[in-house]
């Protein structure tokens, strides 16, 4: 009888571990988010899409829809539902009903979360002006939603009005709540601590880092960039090259290509063996060639609106916004011609990019934006392109302002690639207390386990501080240099492949025709390919020409000996 | 700026160089082909028409003779000919020695102009001689030529075969060539020129330009235009884009050839060639003005050839050395590439074929010596014509704004040593 019993706990528990066995590795390495948003005609504000890409850190995989779109399907698998309420409003009782049978935990934000079910026992009170969070002060004040926890102590992290204290992250068993959807630089650092302490299972214990060394373009010193790439070399350090293949002069037009600097694509290439990687910065740089101000390459800043038009007009008309339409079709149609022009556009100036640097032997493994400007759009034509991008993110297609996640991730506002974020920004030298203030976000940073420590560098600066900031690096925070090479990463054009694969080796495959590439040449540079062109002609008159002399000279050397022999 | 000027410059020398070369290509073709015209032609110069050859003399004393002793022998009914030498005012004995030879020859005699076309320069002389003269044709030579003997037969015979052409262009060779230098670059332009200008023009656009020698024009058509333009220094090119313009054309017919004498000295040179440029830019300034009005749309073509030659192009070489020069000193920062460096090596190379297919083309000429001083040329000879055009081209203007009448320069003669072959 005994004996019967254990064979039967033993087999209940052998069935029981079978069972169980992949639901625990799945929970463990699988984590499924699904956003809900709600905001004004249900387009992603900077702030959905800044959040968006927090959880995508943390995330196997994330999907993100409007709070009108969701449906049972949309969360049937998802492990965490997270709201991000930017709008007061009237939640969609389907949606409602959808979360109240939702049996994983939600984490909300801002507004309208009092509908929801699982609030039901929190108490809401009257909005109130946020000043300071955790300690910090914040960029600027902020109305926020209090939301008080059932319990005190689920209150996680505070903030304080002028005189009040504000819970702003609370927890209560599978509910969470953040006062804001701000991505307020402190409102990004508290939350993200928050969601790495709460993860902080799958997160990595190292800090991934990286600089990357920027403003490289066909007119840039080689010896410049030998000299800044050196303290790299001498710790045998990946870093990484920020190029722009084309220099365009934007008081004359006048531009400069990669090929016409013969050192220093001899640099970038003796670089890119000794643990250099290159980063296509765009193509040109620039769009509309303004002789003042920015002009990112892939914004339009004179009318502060993405790219409308393949080649830039000087009469544009601003972009129309849903309410200047009488039905969404007709909206919609004009967007997909806005994004159809632009994503040619895009498409275009990412190609000739990616031929330029195979041109001159050069693999771009990842992508940047001029001044981190470009629209969800034009990420997603990046992202057909390159799987990697560096920099900051710009989060809206209405402003010309980016941002960056704290962590690695594959945000939907880059879309898909992956983002390795400036959480350093561009270091200044010339600032007095640069090294201060760096040092100072490495404590910060190193607050959130998993966090990256990205920042770019100017070649045109000292390497002496550069050297400087290195050592900093290494002491305060133990970092894990990103290595792309050991990364499986794709660059690709209709004609090129540049494939990195995990074990260092890196394939590069071109089908370009000499056709294809005489036709690149002749776009690029129409006159000068032109005046090639006509040397070619020339040189095969040329040619004839002399054939012609030679055809000449034996004729009358035939006729001088026949004459020779007739004379006897 | 310096970008743009130097892409302009660059633009206006090769538009020319690429029409020369393609000229070239038509000269040479030329060359092949407008020999297989003459059996058939030669079986039709039965009944033959009358001529008249025209040789304006103004103090020519040191060439008038060996001229007209050549004229003797040219290879005509001498029936059907007669040699006019239009002593147009000379101090010497020009007069003398002419009227020696037609004591001798009876279709020679010498005819003295009057006012007003007394002393007025070649266009007076030659109108006066078309108003005493009754040939059905006229052929004019310059008093220094010694034209071969088959010469006016072979202009004669294209103008009884063809036609449409209201003058028949013949080919002159120099006579002193290897005297100086000078005369060896003469002798490679003038080559040069009638194989590539002419030879070229006439095969691709049936387009020839008279000469101010060994040509032959219809009397029919010369009295229709009402003579020669006095006023024109360059009457020869005045008078080429007048016979275009009533609808005929004027073949190259290289079969005639006259040998002519060239400036031995520089001096010379650059008086005469001050005329030819100052007369041309004369004429495009006066056609130009006409264009639209023009019967024949393959003239304003020509127009705007010479309009490139005498303005456009040496604006863009003198542009195109002083950035050159400037950019040695200080950088422009010019945008350009290898490409200009290469195309300034084709250039130089494109002049060399073109140069040393027309001397190959008169044979002996393509020897050692020759090829060395084409080389020379390049850099010397060639760069001698752009100061010489933009002095021209002051002298004209000076000219017009200050309303001066046209002075016509007499081409200095040398005493000839001995005919080259």
């Amino acid at each position: 009888m005994n004996y019967k019993r254990f064979a039967i706990v033993l087999l209940l528990g052998l069935f029981i571990q079978n069972y169980a066995l992949p639901l625990q590795v799945k929970s463990a390495e699988e984590r499924r988010i699904a956003i809900v948003y709600m905001s004004e005609y249900d387009e992603p504000t900077k702030n959905v899409y800044f959040w968006e890409a927090t959880f995508s850190a943390f995330a196997t995989s994330i999907q993100t829809d409007p709070v009108s779109q969701v449906d049972e399907q949309f969360i049937k698998d998802a492990h965490t539902l997270v709201f991000i309420g930017e709008r007061e409003g009237v939640l969609p009782k389907q949606f409602r009903q959808i979360v109240d049978a939702f049996q994983g935990e939600i984490i909300a934000f801002g507004e309208n979360v009092d509908q929801l079910h699982h609030f039901q026992s929190w108490q809401m009170k009257e909005k109130e002006t946020l000043r300071t969070l955790e300690g910090e002060l914040l960029v600027s004040p902020k109305e926020v939603r209090v939301m008080t926890p059932p319990k005190e102590r689920d209150v996680v992290a505070r903030g304080m009005s002028i005189d009040r204290d504000i819970p702003y992250i609370s927890v209560h068993g599978r509910a969470s709540y953040i006062a804001s959807t701000m991505s307020d630089p402190v409102a990004q650092l508290t939350v993200t601590r928050w969601l790495s302490t709460k993860y902080h299972r799958h997160m990595p214990t190292k800090h991934e880092a990286f600089i990357r060394l920027e403003g490289i373009h066909p007119m840039t010193e080689a010896e410049t960039v030998r000299k800044i790439s050196a303290p790299f070399i001498k710790r045998q350090l990946p870093f990484y090259l920020s190029v722009t293949p084309v220099y365009t002069n934007r008081e004359t037009g006048e531009q400069v290509y990669l090929q016409q600097n013969k050192t220093l694509v001899g640099v970038l290439q003796s670089l890119q063996q000794q643990g250099g990687i290159i980063i296509a910065n765009g193509y040109e740089g620039v769009y509309r060639q303004l002789t003042h101000g920015e002009d990112p390459e892939f914004w339009d800043q004179l009318y502060k609106q993405r790219i409308t038009s393949r080649v830039p007009k000087e009469d544009v008309a601003p972009l129309l916004t849903y309410s200047d339409f009488p039905s969404k079709t007709l909206y919609n149609e004009y967007i997909q011609g806005i994004d159809d022009e632009e994503q040619q556009y895009v498409e275009e100036k990412l190609t000739l990019a990616i031929e330029a640097f195979v041109n001159q032997k050069l693999y771009p493994l990842a992508f940047q934006a001029p001044l981190h400007a470009m629209s969800q759009n034009g990420y997603e034509v990046a992202s057909t392109h390159f799987t990697s991008m560096f920099g900051n993110i710009q989060m809206s297609d209405q402003y010309f302002e980016s941002t960056a996640p704290l962590m690695i991730s594959k945000p939907l506002a880059a879309g898909g690639m992956e983002v390795y974020p400036d959480t350093l920004g561009a270091i200044q030298a010339d600032e007095k207390e640069s090294l201060l203030k760096v040092k100072n976000r490495l404590l910060e940073l190193q607050t959130i386990q998993g966090s990256v420590i990205g920042g770019s560098y100017s070649v045109y600066q000292s390497p002496e501080l550069l050297e400087a900031l290195l050592q900093m690096i290494e002491q305060t925070s133990h970092p894990e240099w990103v290595d792309l090479r050991k990364r499986q990463q794709l660059t690709q054009t209709n004609h090129i492949t540049i494939h990195q694969q995990l074990d260092g080796d890196l394939q590069v495959e071109t089908d370009r025709s000499i056709f294809s590439m005489i036709i690149q040449r002749l776009k690029r540079n129409p006159f000068e390919s032109a005046l090639w062109l006509m040397a070619g002609i020339v040189l095969l008159f040329i040619i004839a020409f002399f054939v012609y002399v030679s055809t000449l000279r034996m004729r009358l050397r035939k006729r001088l000996f026949e004459e020779r022999a007739h004379d006897g | 700026m310096a970008n743009i000027l130097f892409y302009c410059a660059l633009i206006l020398i090769w538009v020319m160089l690429l029409y020369h070369m393609f000229l070239m290509q038509g000269g040479y073709w030329h060359f092949l082909t407008y020999e297989k015209v003459l059996p058939k032609w030669k079986s039709k110069m039965v009944d033959l028409p009358t001529v008249s050859v025209f040789i304006p003399a103004h103090n020519e004393e040191v060439v008038i003779g060996q001229t007209l002793q050549a004229m003797s022998q040219l290879y005509y009914p001498k029936d059907k000919i007669e040699i006019i030498v239009i002593n147009d005012n000379s101090s010497d004995r020009t007069g003398e020695i002419a009227q020696s030879y037609a004591n001798k020859y009876p279709f020679i005699r010498v005819l003295e102009t009057k006012p007003p076309n007394k002393g007025k320069g070649k266009s007076s002389a030659l109108n006066e001689a078309l108003a005493n003269s009754s040939g059905e044709m006229i052929v004019v030579y310059d008093a220094d030529n010694t034209p071969e003997k088959m010469s006016v037969w072979y202009l004669v015979m294209g103008l009884m075969n063809d036609p449409k052409s209201a003058a028949m262009v013949g080919k002159f060779r120099v006579v002193n060539a290897k005297e100086t230098w000078l005369t060896r670059f003469i002798n490679i332009e003038t080559i040069c020129f009638q194989w590539m200008a002419q030879g070229g023009r006439w095969k691709w656009f049936k387009v020839a330009t008279i000469p101010g020698t060994n040509f032959a024009i219809r009397r029919s058509i010369i009295e229709e235009l009402g003579g020669w333009d006095v006023k024109a220094l360059a009457e020869d090119t005045e008078l080429t884009i007048r016979v275009y313009n009533l609808g005929y054309h004027i073949r190259f017919f290289p079969a005639a050839i006259t040998w002519e004498q060239e400036p031995e000295t520089l001096k010379v040179w650059w008086n005469q060639r001050t005329r030819w440029a100052r007369g041309n830019q004369y004429v495009v300034l006066k056609f130009l003005t006409q264009i639209f009005d023009m019967k024949r749309k393959r003239i304003v073509f020509d127009l705007f050839y010479f309009f490139f030659t005498y303005f456009l192009f040496f604006f863009g070489v003198i542009v195109s050395n002083i950035l050159f020069i400037v950019n040695l000193f200080y950088d422009l920062g010019l945008s350009i590439g290898n490409v200009a460096l290469v195309l300034w090596g084709l250039a130089f190379l494109l002049f060399l074929a073109e140069v040393m297919i027309t001397l190959s083309i008169e044979k002996t000429e393509m020897n050692r010596t020759n090829f060395f001083y084409v080389i020379l040329m390049y850099f010397t000879y060639s760069q001698m014509w752009i100061v010489l055009v933009v002095w021209s081209l002051y002298l004209e203007i000076k000219r017009m704004i200050l309303g001066q009448e046209a002075k016509w320069y007499k081409t200095e003669r040398f005493a000839q040593k001995k005919k080259e072959d």
